[in-house]
């Protein structure tokens, strides 16, 4: 999105205060997390579960952290044997339905962080609504627990690490 | 006069009825081995892979290339020798599917590990395909927080190239609005490398750790027996 874009939103969103709140509550996010990766990392992913209830599908427009230099939507797709992430404008959450930002799929791109994060930290990720309204989520950085990799394990590597 | 064979006849005929005879019976004893070890010499059957993996049949022969590990260490195909080696390629720049796979490499180390009648324990090797960005020292900080015995590679770009192209790893770079902020699209298959330094098999995502340890466990089981 450039700057254009966003001050265009910008604009509109002061006329649609009251619909966007209405919006952004519509939206029920849960099990928001961030993959505990290595504290220099220049990038992460933050991945979580956007529901909404409501009659009208929600579009999110735009994402933000205080905690990173830059957030933006992507899509992790495999195409012929082929890995690419494909940035995404916008997110959908149809009315009545949900999407799943989970590994290898759709996430949020965590660009640059301002300090290192470890497991156990929180981090503020703002999903701004097409409508106006932004929505604030907290999200946990904890390891990867997609295939059994217990904690345990995390911390004795994490130990091996620092020596 | 009475009858008399004659020696002559008699002589003549078992020479050479015993000579061919010989002959006959020394062609019977090898075809009879040949035979035996067709009939009851069993090769041990060919492993069935789950779908995600595809065996290669030969291996594919590779050729040297000069690559550095994480350390700064020399990295060439002797350090593919005498063990297996899974090898992933990807980049430290990569939020979501490199750790994801990382961590899945994880799990399948711990699995292998943990198998009943344990195979012989592999390498795992993290290839960069993004040498532009990806200096040793930033993998020394990337690859061993996911596993402490996990390799990182890097090289020149030609080096990475020699032995990407060897292993059909495809790579591309995608340019982005953000200075230094390029994406890569790359092959998302893990390959396994023999303890001879030949591609042996190939695994394709979704994977499924469970069935890529099993997977490991009869490809090197058969791999022995057939040495």
């Amino acid at each position: 999105m450039n700057r254009h874009t966003r001050f265009a939103l910008a604009l509109s969103l002061l006329g649609s205060i009251w619909t966007a709140a209405v919006q952004a509550q519509d939206l029920k996010v849960s099990d928001a997390w961030v993959r505990e990766a290595p504290p220099t990392s220049a990038v992460n992913a933050a991945y979580m579960q956007i529901a909404n209830p409501g009659a009208k599908d929600i579009a999110i427009t735009g994402t933000s952290s205080p905690q990173f230099e830059t957030v933006e939507i992507h899509r992790t797709e495999i195409v012929d044997g082929m890995a690419r992430m494909l940035p995404q404008e916008r997110l959908v959450v149809p009315a009545g339905g949900s999407v799943t930002l989970a590994p290898n799929g759709l996430h949020l791109m965590l660009i640059q962080a301002k300090q290192p994060l470890h497991a156990g930290d929180h981090v503020e990720i703002n999903l701004e609504i097409e409508a106006g309204a932004a929505l604030k989520i907290d999200a946990e950085v904890r390891p990867d627990m997609s295939d059994g990799i217990e904690g345990m394990d995390h911390s004795q590597h994490m130990q091996h690490m620092q020596h | 006069m009475h009858l008399q064979p004659t020696r002559y006849s008699g002589k003549s005929l078992p020479f050479w009825l015993l000579g061919l005879l010989g002959l006959l019976g020394l062609a019977l004893i090898i075809a009879g081995a040949l035979l035996s070890q067709r009939v009851f010499y069993n090769p041990p059957p060919v492993p069935e892979m789950s779908p995600g993996t595809t065996r290669l049949e030969p291996p594919r022969v590779l050729q040297d290339f000069a690559a550095l590990d994480h350390r700064g260490r020399t990295f060439t195909l002797a350090q593919l020798r005498d063990h297996w080696t899974f090898m992933f390629f990807g980049y430290t720049h990569c939020p979501d599917i490199c750790p994801t796979t990382l961590s899945t490499l994880n799990a399948v180390a711990r699995k292998i590990a943990a198998l009943p009648n344990t195979p012989p324990t592999p390498q795992y090797v993290f290839v960069s395909i993004d040498p532009e960005r990806d200096t040793p020292e930033l993998l020394a900080k990337f690859v061993p927080y996911f596993n402490p015995d996990f390799i990182g590679v890097t090289g020149t770009p030609a080096a990475i190239d020699a032995l990407a192209k060897q292993l059909s790893v495809l790579y591309l770079k995608v340019e982005s609005e953000r200075p230094d902020g390029y994406l890569m699209d790359h092959s998302a298959a893990l390959l396994l490398i023999d303890p001879q330094g030949r591609l042996h098999a190939l695994m394709s995502p979704p994977f499924d750790t469970n069935l890529m340890a099993q997977d490991f466990q009869k490809l090197s089981h058969y791999y022995e027996a057939i040495q």
